[in-house]
């Protein structure tokens, strides 16, 4: 979600960012105020949530309070891009001497948060970062370990600032960057970040957005900027269609159909399933259909909630044929779906098959689905037919007129993308935007409200600080599995045993089970301090920040996250975990909580899978016993992957070498640490015992950079 | 009315009778039962949100509850 400029300002002062004189007014009079409290020349900023506030005149100046008040009150009554304007922020316009741009975003492909220093701001970043890479300067930091400006200091640095800039502008980057992870932004940023004439810096325009999956959590931050739970900050407004979508989602609480995005197409989709909404809307479109709707619909709906959803769609102007493809499913049962689907064309006086383009859906229940689909002769495809394939199937039975409805202009894309208002992209629309339910509350807290009072799934007591990991060192420097170990494990769904599939020797442990968002990441550090070297995340509408904390805690104790929302694994004949369709023989972990309850049983059935307690069932329970079982597998594992053999007895020794000193990843971050350091006061790493000498004493070094690690 | 996919066969000889019908309202997860009066009602508008689980088979005297799937003509119980 984004922040108007007077909110970003207002969290940039919770940090201690300076910033210049401004204000915030809803009205004219109050602008001259603040312009008279200001005294001298101020800027009319219009608080919109959209871009080219200055091209549409939604920035002007003004020498007196009374120009300002005119101001204004002028843009008050200007629509931007769609918008109406919040309010103004009455700025002063202060003597600039050189424009900066600071920021920080997640750097998507290592998963952590980076920092974007120029000393070219004011304009656009991209642009800069195009024409004069030399200005641009970045780095990233890490989201776990304790937070260290000279990282900041770095980023600034390499874009040749020194002297008291470079220490102005360190502390400005390093507390935006602690503001970024505290407040759960995806972007924040201040642009242009100005040096006045006096030599001192000040904030005089910002951007941020914060994760959508992180408002609940940041609760009391929203509070007090006062942004409603009713404030969605969408791009655009909902259609009537989309909107009516939320309802029929939020009108019954069996399974997910909804999440409904307008097109202009001719094609229905009714789609979903572990990521197969995008996965078939995309292919629905390179085979050159027009889509007229996004939708996601799974976790076993009811055959109403199906219907109804169907007879959304079918209903849409323009709506020629309807798909329905997902990918293989697991627990939502085709047979339903099926029904929902049939009965709505039924319902509405068209012939399912003639109505129905195509029905796509494999995994449970599907000969019973298909039953159904044959008695009305629904052309449907079980899983031989890739979804590729289906789609293509759909679109050529669709004639390829203009088919458009009336919401839009005609050309496929999203209603409102008439050059005033942003269309949003897919991922926008399908980010996981406020959903709720009739009673006013957000479909996610329904869930989490839900599982608490079912008892499976307690708020921790108090309100301790939420974000500092809750690392069980403890229990690995005990030296046996204990208690407490166990308990963590339990919280976390983990499953102890052999590596799923036997013999293949992939990790030491496993994770079953499900979490909602709000304690996987809780979960998965208790698990990989557990000792847990495989963990599969199904959970989805994760927020960023989490992942990226999991990500990196993996990293650093040589543990392997496949996910989040993850559709889950399998070893076809063998063993399945997560939602993935497909045959598996000895056990399977689905998605649905009714389900898990027959998992561990399933697995105790299955002796082959719970390989130690068949062989030693009077040792089980001794911790140390299954500490260094789960530490051989683990060693094993580590060796298969590497090495593609088992170790020897020196690697296995090397290895552990390497795990007491906190693992090879730790130690080469380590060694390029001081490397880096190295070049920066000497130009060249130095080698041995004066390897990163600077950052060597135990005190405080001579520059004055604390306290360090050897 | 039987729903457009499902059908619930009910014998006249617990239709009556007031702990069946409880117990087949209790058993069934898509409310089809509801008990009335002592009596066993059943609910059509969630006929087809059968989930075909059983457990009304298995609630009542054997023999007394039959589901029928209309789109294919067989029948559980």
């Amino acid at each position: 979600m984004r922040f108007y400029e007077y909110e970003s300002r207002q969290i940039l002062a919770r940090e201690g960012i300076p910033l210049s004189k401004h204000g915030f007014a809803r009205t004219a009079e109050e602008a001259k105020q603040i312009a008279e409290d200001i005294g001298g020349p101020v800027v009319i900023k219009s608080q919109v949530l959209t871009g080219g506030r200055m091209k549409a005149g939604g920035v002007k100046f003004a020498d007196t309070p009374e120009e300002a008040q005119a101001h204004a009150r002028d843009i008050l009554q200007l629509e931007i891009g769609g918008h109406m304007p919040r309010g103004v922020l009455v700025d002063s316009r202060a003597e600039i001497k050189q424009e900066y741009y600071a920021g920080v975003v997640w750097d998507g492909v290592r998963k952590v948060p980076t920092f974007v220093f120029s000393d070219m701001g004011g304009i656009d970043i991209e642009e800069v970062a195009e024409t004069h890479p030399e200005h641009i300067g970045r780095g990233h930091f890490s989201t776990i370990l304790p937070h260290m400006d000279f990282r900041a200091k770095d980023a600034v640095a390499s874009t040749g600032i020194t002297g008291t800039e470079l220490n102005r502008l360190t502390p400005i980057l390093a507390k935006l960057a602690r503001l970024f992870v505290k407040y759960d932004m995806t972007l924040a940023e201040i642009n242009p970040l100005a040096q006045l004439a006096d030599g001192t810096f000040v904030a005089v325009d910002a951007h941020m957005d914060m994760e959508n999956e992180a408002r609940v959590r940041q609760g009391p931050l929203l509070k007090e900027l006062g942004v409603g739970d009713e404030e969605t900050r969408e791009a655009r407004e909902p259609t009537a269609f989309e909107i009516r979508g939320e309802q029929i989602d939020s009108a019954d609480h069996r399974g997910v159909a909804g999440n409904v995005t307008e097109f202009d197409g001719n094609l229905g989709l009714v789609i979903g399933a572990g990521g197969g909404s995008l996965t078939l809307f995309d292919a629905v479109q390179s085979h050159g259909g027009r889509p007229a709707n996004y939708c996601e619909i799974g976790g076993n709906p009811s055959v109403s909630k199906a219907c109804n959803l169907t007879k959304l769609v079918l209903s849409k102007p323009g709506v020629e044929k309807i798909a329905v493809m997902m990918s293989i499913v697991s627990n939502t049962r085709v047979d339903i779906v099926a029904r929902g689907v049939v009965k709505a064309c039924v319902e509405l006086g068209h012939d399912p098959a003639e109505k129905i383009a195509i029905f796509r859906i494999p995994g449970a229940w599907e000969e019973e689905g298909f039953k159904i689909l044959e008695k009305y002769g629904v052309e449907y495809a079980d899983r031989s037919v890739s979804m590729h394939e289906a789609a293509r199937r759909a679109v050529e039975k669709v004639p390829a007129g203009d088919g458009a409805g009336p919401a839009g202009s005609g050309d496929g894309a999203p209603p409102g993308s008439d050059g005033k208002t942003a269309a949003p992209s897919l991922a926008d629309r399908t980010s996981g935007e406020v959903r709720r339910c009739r009673d006013g509350r957000r479909a996610s807290d329904r869930r989490v409200d839900d599982l608490h009072r079912a008892g499976h799934h307690r708020p921790r007591g108090g309100e301790p600080d939420a974000r500092v990991p809750r690392l069980r060192l403890e229990d690995h420097r005990r030296g046996h599995a204990g208690p407490a170990r166990a308990r963590g494990a339990r919280r976390a769904g983990v499953r102890l045993g052999r590596p799923v599939g036997g013999r293949s020797g992939a990790g030491a442990g496993r994770l079953g089970g499900h979490r909602p968002p709000a304690f996987t990441r809780d979960a998965v550090f208790e698990a990989i301090e557990a000792g847990v070297r495989l963990i599969v995340i199904v959970t989805e509408r994760i927020p960023r920040y989490d992942v990226a904390q999991m990500v990196e805690l993996a990293a650093l104790r040589g543990a392997r996250i496949i996910g989040p929302n993850c559709l889950g694994i399998i070893r076809p004949g063998v063993a399945k975990m997560g939602g993935i369709g497909g045959p598996s023989r000895r056990g399977q972990v689905v998605r649905a909580r009714a389900h898990r309850r027959d998992v561990p049983q399933r697995w105790h059935d299955h002796r082959d899978l719970v390989h130690a307690q068949r062989r030693r069932p009077g040792r089980l329970d001794r911790g140390l016993d299954r500490r260094r079982r789960h530490h051989r597998l683990h060693l094993r594992g580590a060796d298969a992957l590497l090495r593609g053999r088992r170790a020897d007895r020196g690697d296995r020794d090397l290895h552990r070498a390497r795990r007491a000193h906190g693992g090879r990843a730790r130690a080469l971050r380590e060694r390029e640490r001081l490397a880096a350091a190295d070049r920066r006061l000497h130009g060249r790493p130095l080698h041995g015992r004066n390897a990163g000498h600077v950052l060597r004493p135990r005190g405080h070094d001579r520059r004055g950079q604390g306290r360090h690690r050897r | 009315m039987p729903g457009m996919f499902i059908d619930v066969e009910i014998d006249d000889s617990v239709r009556g009778d007031a702990d069946v019908a409880k117990k087949l309202e209790q058993a069934c997860p898509v409310d089809i039962y509801a008990e009335r009066d002592g009596r066993v009602e059943v609910v059509e508008e969630n006929l087809d949100e059968c989930v075909l689980c059983e457990l009304c088979i298995h609630a009542s005297p054997e023999g007394t509850v039959r589901v029928v799937k209309l789109y294919d003509g067989t029948a559980l119980g």
